[in-house]
């Protein structure tokens, strides 16, 4: 536990807390699931938190450890889409509540990133936290170029399964 | 929403996760809970290999002193103990080496994925390699001592007997096998690989 009592440790996450939230929320729908998969992340950074140099941001870093905790500790195949969130359910969302709260919308955008394949998930928490094509690329392992062709197919259906909702 | 630019705003408006800080307490509590699971997979997957050696260890011993002086049953006993010995430390030392790797730097999602394939993918090679020897090996040694002990005239006088008894043994194991492995190595390198191929997908 020598690593763990570092104040460094702990103040270095604190900052960056929400990406371990966002990261299982995006990856994992069960509220157990997700308490577990953010356990997961904190532990693998704890392990990995003496390899980090500071040779790129940490949140770039911490970004890498979360996602591929999130990916790899998923037991699920990625083509699995909760039934509830497929595409025939959106049109009657979103005609249900006009006046519907942000947060009513923001579980319905983590529902429609929840559709996408593990790595388009990925490149859309990414974009959306707004980290730049190159940290994308960096945080992936895919080419800038191929993260631009994939944010363009990821708009094209998220705009479709999101048209009148927000 | 008109574009993913609408869900970015809103996600960066309504997104801000309000999350109460860790403390230093806290965290290492969650750590020392995962350690403590980890160790505990590797100790139940240890204790279950290792209980399977103690009963064949026993087994075997308890045959050769029993058949003190009789070359063949000793034979049959020695090989099945110095069959096991050898092939489970490296199968020991293979699975630590899989479930702590040295600490390194961070690889990106495609880079550990690819890890994690490799890893698990020679680790499967091995253990199919292991199970190539040792399944029918170990129905061998296991149909000649049972014909030695209980059938009159031993397998000499009972081949027919021995051999389907010996491919009904070798049956069951490999069925045992084959579904293990397939829970724990053919679905997770074939959700690695589907990883991997959604990763390199360009369109």
């Amino acid at each position: 536990m020598q690593h763990v009592t570092e104040n460094k440790f702990v103040e270095d996450i604190n900052r960056n807390i929400g990406i371990i939230h966002k990261v299982s929320n995006v990856y994992f729908t069960d509220a157990d699931d997700r308490k577990d998969a953010s356990q997961e992340i904190l532990y693998q950074l704890w392990r990995s938190y003496p390899a980090f140099k500071g040779d790129s941001k940490f949140s770039t870093w911490m970004y890498k450890v979360a996602l591929n905790t999130a990916i790899t500790y998923s037991k699920k195949g990625n083509r699995e889409v909760p039934t509830d969130m497929q595409t025939g359910n959106w049109e009657q969302l979103a005609a249900s509540n006009d006046q519907r709260a942000d947060l009513e919308r923001m579980g319905l955008l983590y529902a429609a990133i929840n559709t996408l394949s593990v790595t388009d998930k990925a490149i859309t928490l990414l974009y959306l936290e707004d980290n730049s094509y190159d940290e994308i690329a960096e945080i992936t392992g895919i080419t800038k170029t191929n993260v631009s062709v994939r944010l363009v197919r990821i708009k094209r259906t998220l705009k479709e399964k999101l048209k009148n909702i927000i | 929403m008109e574009t993913l630019d609408d869900a970015k705003n809103l996600w960066q408006n309504t997104n801000e996760v309000n999350q109460p800080a860790l403390n230093k307490a806290a965290v290492e509590n969650i750590i020392r809970a995962r350690i403590k699971k980890e160790k505990k997979s590797a100790a139940d997957y240890f204790w279950l290999s290792f209980a399977y050696q103690i009963l064949i260890y026993a087994f075997a011993s308890h045959l050769i002193i029993k058949y003190w002086g009789d070359g063949r049953m000793m034979l049959l006993c020695a090989a099945g103990v110095l069959l096991y010995i050898p092939l489970t430390v490296i199968l020991m030392r293979k699975f630590k080496a899989m479930l702590n790797p040295p600490a390194q730097r961070v690889a990106n999602i495609q880079g550990n994925v690819k890890n994690q394939y490799t890893l698990l993918s020679q680790f499967f090679s091995f253990k199919k390699r292991f199970e190539l020897l040792s399944l029918p090996l170990t129905s061998v040694i296991l149909t000649g001592i049972i014909f030695m002990l209980y059938v009159p005239g031993g397998v000499e006088a009972n081949l027919t007997g021995a051999a389907i008894t010996c491919i009904v043994t070798l049956l069951i194991y490999s069925a045992a096998a084959w579904f293990e492995n397939k829970k724990h190595f053919v679905h997770p390198l074939n959700r690695l690989k589907f990883i991997l191929e959604d990763i390199a997908q360009v369109n």
